[in-house]
Order: C-alpha cells, then sequence, then structure tokens
C-alpha cells in the first residue's frame, strides 16, 4: 500500500487561493464521486477546514493509480483553478512524510494556534464522512484511528492546546482563581469596543449572577448587549431559555455600580483612568472588602494602578496578561519540541504495521497462486505416472523431471514476461537487486551459472535506496 | 525547672524509651500497647509519604508538566498510588484508635474512660485530619492543602508515639474528662484545618498579587474564595468543638476544685485556651467582620491553631506544673 498527501493548508497558500481550493459541504460530495469514478481501488479521506484542504489517498502501489498530478488535477476540477496554480499551492508528501503530517495535524501542531483543539473534531467528521462516502480502506481506518488516538493521548498528557492565548482568557484564569464560581458574582464590563466584544462571549459562558455593561456612548452599550443577550431571555441550541440578567447603564452609575461588582473588566477609549484609587477604596470598604478581581485591559490604563495595594482587590493590566501569554507560548513551543519525536515514533510504527499486513497479504497470494499450479502439474504428472510401469524406473524419473521442468517454468513465467517489459519507473537493474535479495542469489554464482551472452541487460548495482520510486518535488 | 531539662526527661530519658510505656492499672495490655506503637510508626509513615506525593503532584501541576485539560467542574482524581496512601493512612489510624477503644475497655480497673491518655487525643485528630485529607483527595483539588494535613498528621503521630503523652489521668470525672479532651482534640483538628487553609491563602493571595503565572483551567489549585471558605468552615466547627471541651473542663472543675492546682485563673493553659477559643469565635464571622477578611482570617487562623498546639505542649513538657493545669 502507498499514501499519499496533496493539499493546500494556511503555510503554503494565502486565504484567497485557500478558499477557492476549499471542499465545502456543498461540493464535498462530488469530489467523492469523482473520485471513485476514477480510482476505483484507492482509499480516499478528504479533509478541509478553514486553514486546510487536504487528500489523504492510500493506494495499492506506487504505479496504481492516483499520482500525485492525478490528484491536483481533481482539485483544480473541482476548485475551478488551473493546474499550475493548484500546483503552486499544494504540498504532495508520501508514506511516512505523509502519515507523520497527519499526526501532527491531528496534535494540531501544525494548526495556526499551537496545539488548537478543534482540529480533532474536524478530523474524526471528515473521516466518518469519508466512511459513508465509502473511499476508507483498512490502510486509511489504521491511519486515521491511529492518528486520533495519540492526538487524544498526547493532548490528555501533556496538555498542548489548553494554554490560553488571549488576554480575555487569561483575565478569566485569573478570576478563576480568585473565585471558586460565578453564579453568585456580578460582573461589570467598562467599554463596548472590538477587545471586550472578544471577551464578552467569555464572561458570558461564566454564568454569572448579573453583567453590566457601562458605557460613555449607551447606544453601543446596548448594541453590545443586544448581541450578547444580556438582560433578556434567549433560547439555547436543546430549546431551554436562558437569561442573563443585567444590562446596560451609565456612567454616571459607576459608583453604585462598584459596591456590587466582583469582576471588573475595563477597555475603554479613556485618556484618563475610569475608576481612581479613592473611588474603589470607598466601594471597597462600603462592601466589607469582599474579593474583586479586575482586568484592565485598556491603553491608557482605565483604572489606576495603585488599586492593586487596596485589600482584596486584584488588579491586572494588559501587560500582567500579555506576560502570561508568552509565558503560555513559550511552554506550548517546549511541549511541541517534545510532541514531534513521539509523533514520528507513532508514524512510523502504525506505516510499519500497515506494509507488513499489505507484504503479509502479498505473500498469502503468492502461496495460493503457486499451490494452485502446483496442484494441476502434480493432476498431470499423476495421470502421467499412471500409464508408466512402476518397475520401469527411467520412464519414472523422465515423468518427474518433466513435471519438475514444467513446475519452473510456469512459476517463472509471469515474472520474466514482466522483466522483458519495459517499464520506465523501474529500470531493470531494480528487479535484479530485487530477485538477488529475495532469492539469496550472490552476483559470483549468478555469473558462473550463467550462459555466455552480450551483455543485454543494465546489470548496474542499485541500492536498497534506489529501490523507492523518486519522489516529485513541490514548492512549499 | 529548666525547659531543657524537663524536654530531656519526657523525651530522651533512656527509662522511657520510645517502645516503653508507663504502665498503669488502667493500661494492663502489652498488646494493645505493641499494636499502637506498630500503628503509630506506620501511620507517620504512610501520611509522611503521602504528604510528600501529594506536594510532588501539586508542584508538577503548578510547573505545567501534566496540566490536566479539564473544564473547572470536573478537576481529574489524584493519583491512585496517593489515593492508596491516604486511604491507608486513614485505615490505620482509626485501627489504633480502636485498639485503644477496646484496651480501654477492657483494661479498666476503675470507671471506664474512653481517653486514659493524652495520646489518644493526639490520635484521634489525626484521624480527623487524615479524613479530610482524604476528602481533599478525592476531589482532586487542593491538592496542596492535601500535603499541608498530611504532613500534619505525620507529625501528629509522631507526637502521640512519645512516651511523655502516655501518662494515664487521674480524674474522678471521667466521662466529663472524655467530652473535654474529645471536644479539644477535635477542636484543635478543625483549628489545624484551618490554619491549614489560612497558610494556603496566604501563599495564594501574594502569588496573585505578585501576578505570577496563572494556573490552567484543570489546575488543581483552590480559589482564595474557597480557601476562605475553608477558614471560615474550620474555625466555625472548631469553634463549637473547642465551646463543648471547654464548658466539660468547666464541669470537672466545678467537681475537683483543685485540678489545676490552684485557681483556673491562675492556669496559663486555661487563658491560652481562652484566647484561642475567641479567636475562633470571631474568625467564624470573618465574612460578617471588614477587618477579618482575607490575609487577616488567615493569619488569625494560624495563630490560633500555634496557641492551641502551645496549650498542648505546656501539657507534655510539663504536665504536672500549675501552668499546665495539672492531669488535663
Amino acid at each position: 500500500m502507498r499514501l499519499l498527501l496533496v493539499g493546500t493548508n494556511h503555510r503554503c497558500a494565502d486565504v484567497r487561493i485557500r478558499e477557492k481550493l476549499a471542499i465545502t459541504p456543498q461540493n464535498v460530495e462530488r469530489a467523492y464521486g469523482l473520485f471513485k469514478e476514477r480510482f476505483p481501488g484507492a482509499e480516499l479521506v478528504i479533509l478541509s477546514t478553514c486553514n486546510r484542504s487536504e487528500l489523504y489517498v492510500a493506494k495499492p502501489s506506487v504505479h496504481a493509480p492516483p499520482s500525485a498530478e492525478d490528484l491536483r488535477q481533481l482539485l483544480a476540477q473541482i476548485s475551478g483553478l488551473s493546474i499550475a496554480e493548484v500546483t503552486t499551492a499544494t504540498i504532495h508528501r508520501e508514506q511516512e512524510q505523509a502519515a507523520v503530517h497527519l499526526f501532527r495535524t491531528a496534535a494540531g501542531l501544525d494548526s495556526r494556534v499551537l496545539g488548537e483543539p478543534q482540529i480533532l473534531g474536524q478530523m474524526r467528521r471528515a473521516y466518518e464522512l469519508a466512511v459513508s462516502m465509502q473511499t476508507v480502506g483498512s490502510t486509511t481506518h489504521n491511519l486515521f484511528q491511529q492518528a486520533l488516538a495519540t492526538a487524544k493521548q498526547l493532548r490528555t498528557r501533556t496538555g498542548i492546546g489548553t494554554s490560553r492565548h488571549s488576554v480575555g482568557t487569561v483575565a478569566i484564569d485569573f478570576a478563576r482563581q480568585v473565585f471558586s464560581g460565578f453564579e453568585d458574582k456580578i460582573i461589570l464590563v467598562l467599554g463596548a469596543g472590538e477587545m471586550i466584544q472578544t471577551v464578552m462571549p467569555h464572561l458570558r459562558e461564566l454564568g454569572p449572577r448579573k453583567l453590566w455593561i457601562v458605557n460613555r456612548t449607551i447606544a453601543n452599550a446596548e448594541k453590545l448587549a443586544k448581541r450578547f443577550e444580556i438582560g433578556e431571555l434567549y433560547t439555547l441550541t436543546d430549546g431551554s431559555s436562558k437569561s442573563i440578567p443585567g444590562g446596560v447603564r451609565g456612567v454616571q452609575d459607576l459608583d453604585q455600580l462598584l459596591l456590587d461588582a466582583d469582576f471588573i473588566v475595563s477597555c475603554t477609549a479613556a485618556q484618563e483612568p475610569v475608576i481612581g484609587y479613592d473611588q474603589l477604596k470607598r466601594a471597597a470598604k462600603k462592601r466589607r472588602y469582599r474579593p474583586v478581581c479586575m482586568a484592565d485591559l485598556g491603553i491608557p490604563r482605565d483604572i489606576e494602578p495603585t488599586c492593586d495595594s487596596i485589600r482584596n482587590a486584584y488588579l491586572y493590566n494588559i501587560d500582567d496578561l500579555q506576560a502570561v501569554i508568552a509565558d503560555n507560548h513559550e511552554a506550548d513551543q517546549s511541549i511541541a519540541g517534545q510532541c514531534e519525536t513521539e509523533i514520528q515514533a507513532a508514524a512510523q510504527a502504525v506505516l510499519s504495521r500497515v506494509l507488513h499486513r499489505d507484504l503479509g497479504q502479498l505473500i498469502r497470494k503468492l502461496r495460493t497462486d503457486l499451490q494452485t499450479l502446483g496442484e494441476l502439474e502434480q493432476d498431470r504428472t499423476t495421470q502421467r505416472l499412471a500409464g508408466v510401469d512402476p518397475q520401469d524406473t527411467q520412464a519414472i524419473e523422465a515423468v518427474l523431471a518433466e513435471h519438475n521442468h514444467r513446475l519452473i517454468n510456469k512459476i517463472l513465467h509471469v515474472p520474466l514476461r514482466q522483466l522483458n517489459q519495459h517499464d520506465g519507473q523501474a529500470p531493470l537493474g531494480f528487479y535484479a537487486a530485487a530477485l538477488r535479495r529475495l532469492f539469496n542469489l550472490s552476483e559470483a554464482e549468478a555469473q558462473s551459472t550463467a550462459p555466455h551472452q552480450p551483455a543485454t541487460l543494465d546489470t548496474s548495482e542499485v541500492t536498497v535506496a534506489d529501490l523507492e520510486p523518486p519522489k516529485c518535488t513541490q514548492k512549499p | 525547672m529548666p525547659l531543657t531539662f524537663l524536654i530531656r526527661r519526657n523525651f530522651f530519658d533512656p527509662s522511657r524509651s520510645f517502645f516503653y510505656f508507663q504502665s498503669s492499672q488502667t493500661l494492663a495490655n502489652p498488646l494493645s500497647d505493641t499494636l499502637t506503637q506498630i500503628g503509630l510508626i506506620l501511620a507517620t509513615a504512610l501520611a509522611g509519604a503521602s504528604g510528600v506525593l501529594a506536594l510532588k503532584q501539586s508542584r508538577r501541576s503548578d510547573a505545567g508538566e501534566s496540566p490536566v485539560p479539564s473544564s473547572p467542574a470536573k478537576p481529574l482524581p489524584a493519583p491512585a498510588l496517593l489515593r492508596g496512601l491516604v486511604v491507608g493512612t486513614l485505615v490505620i489510624c482509626l485501627a489504633v484508635v480502636a485498639v485503644r477503644w477496646t484496651a480501654a475497655r477492657s483494661g479498666s480497673t476503675g470507671g471506664w474512660q474512653p481517653i486514659e491518655v493524652h495520646a489518644d487525643g493526639l490520635i484521634l485528630m489525626a484521624a480527623m485530619i487524615t479524613w479530610c485529607a482524604m476528602w481533599v483527595v478525592r476531589r482532586g483539588r487542593g491538592i496542596t492543602l492535601a500535603a499541608f494535613l498530611l504532613f500534619l498528621v505525620a507529625g501528629l503521630n509522631a507526637w502521640a508515639a512519645c512516651p511523655a503523652n502516655w501518662r494515664p489521668f487521674t480524674t474522678l470525672a471521667p466521662v466529663w474528662h472524655a467530652i473535654h479532651l474529645v471536644g479539644v482534640s477535635l477542636g484543635t483538628a478543625a483549628a489545624a484545618i484551618a490554619a491549614a487553609g489560612g497558610a494556603m491563602y496566604l501563599v495564594a493571595a501574594k502569588r496573585l498579587k505578585q501576578k505570577l503565572r496563572v494556573a490552567s483551567p484543570g489546575s488543581q489549585r483552590l480559589s482564595l474564595e474557597t480557601l476562605e471558605q475553608i477558614i471560615v468552615k474550620g474555625a466555625t466547627t472548631g469553634f463549637v468543638l473547642l465551646t463543648l471541651g471547654l464548658i466539660a473542663g468547666a464541669v470537672m472543675l466545678s467537681r475537683e476544685p483543685g485540678a489545676m492546682g490552684g485557681p483556673f485563673y491562675t492556669s496559663i493553659k486555661f487563658w491560652l485556651a481562652v484566647i484561642a477559643w475567641a479567636a475562633y469565635g470571631l474568625l467564624m464571622n470573618a465574612r460578617l467582620t471588614p477587618q477579618l477578611r482575607g490575609r487577616y482570617a488567615a493569619w488569625v487562623a494560624i495563630a490560633g491553631f500555634f496557641l492551641l498546639l502551645i496549650v498542648y505542649g505546656i501539657f507534655t513538657v510539663v504536665p504536672s506544673s500549675p501552668a499546665a493545669g495539672g492531669a488535663g
């Protein structure tokens, strides 16, 4: 079995090309249909996400279709791009390299965000779709199952992908170290800009008792509240209803809100601090120094840095949060380095198992065919022997000699016919080396037993490495 | 009497070797003594080992070597070895309590005293704290707290094995005496848990103020809010039990006015115990007392526990002095 990968991803093509090469849910069935029609003996799994469109193919042998060129033509036909554009924008991997790429992708090591977990689910769904399209065989089944299992194991053991990479999520992680839960907490959001919009989904997920949005421009705050359904009932996908009480308040209500707010997230365009030390100190006293966690994501800072010195008040500014993100990134890189070795080993192991299984099947087929040949000759020889006098040893020996001769000729007939055909992809030396190796024929013995003939065959020595067909090169 | 001499006499006197128990008419069961000693040694070793393991796991979790990618609501359980060691420690502690209880019942020639020697109280404390540590370990969150508690258990078991804790009590009110000791012992155990929570609170609050690396979502660290709850709940439980112990002590005094070797108000032990009791009374209302929120509550919890330890220590070192308040 031969493993082949042709596809595009965020490393080798920009978004403009990738979106054209993307195999969407609308055209994926067509893609599978075309593949099955043209290459009925091959296996295929299509992995198409926002950052990659890759075709993982397993075919019976190196010479069997499809080739990398065939797959590019298929992509060109589906996308409407030219072959040249597809060739420039795609990568091509075979055998171990293709397997390693698959394993790395599953583990999130090839993703934009190192270790991102979504790819695992996407790969699982792609595999299941291929199963339903009946293009999955034993090779792709083994590979994908093992890739998914290895990735899951790596993620569980190393935690890759669990690190936070956005200031909003890191701020929430800090808050979780102060508060055990948020069901009885009040969250106060200052501002309604882009940064706050990226943080809002995470804040909503916390399920706080109340969520207030304060902004100088009430209309923007109301838009934000409406978008994230703060203060009104909304329906979840399972049909149940949920609401997060709260809503929009003006800046004039800030003093009152500070009395109740447990977690404050701020990112405004104000040039001066919105929350001052004295203001917060008064509020802290009145709220009996209940713990308060503040995440100041604004530049210039919205909360006076001296507020951190207030008892039971914990303040993190953008620098603190980004330092954590940088730490997380370093830690992830280190983990990724450790994972690479394991992934290489796992990919090699599964590919080796697949190849050995294929070899086993091949040997069984060979044995069966030879067995059939032998039985046919045995029947013929038995019939011949029936007509020979049992005392006539010379006649018996002649029949047996003929049996041997015929059997050897029949066994060698197909291989010798193959040798006589000219195969541009596999030079004669390739077969000669294989024969020597498989049948343990030393060159000296071969030369001493062969009759003298003019040299018509290429007897150049071929090394083991030369037994692999040449790989196609492609642009990154 | 110089303190060093007293310590030497009680802890290092060859005639009071580690494996020697002062016999009395109430301790007539050498087998139970041997089993108790073996149990204490095993419990000390297991508690120490599990404390080390818990600390290692806590550090690994913090360093990100094995951060567990789980949601905050679903932490993964502690390793099986740690759980096994903690359960083993608890089983041995309870077994020792059972052996002591049985020996006291079978060996007593006078009225039965459920708690015959000071070590019984220490063993009871160790059992209660081990149970709390096991709960924390099973919960999977707050392994550092479990490590604190397990080291404390190891210390208590080792202390309980000291000969000085095996002098039998002499009292005319054995039942009240038992209630007094159970109340004080378990109250001290609860105070120990509050103190452990307080120590962890201080460490966690400092880390947060220093903006050290934030824990990943699956980290096993307890939040400040949870640690404050541990302090308050530990203090509340400790207060209730200490109240029981002090009331029983007051009843004993009413029956044996001379038991403390003089007026009760001259006993240092009495005053230290009352101060600790009052501290926990304040602490259990920490959330209502602005001055006691946060780090202050943690410090009060730790100070209160040390006061109680000093009370125990006074008794162990100079049991006969008026400062110690007599036999118990």
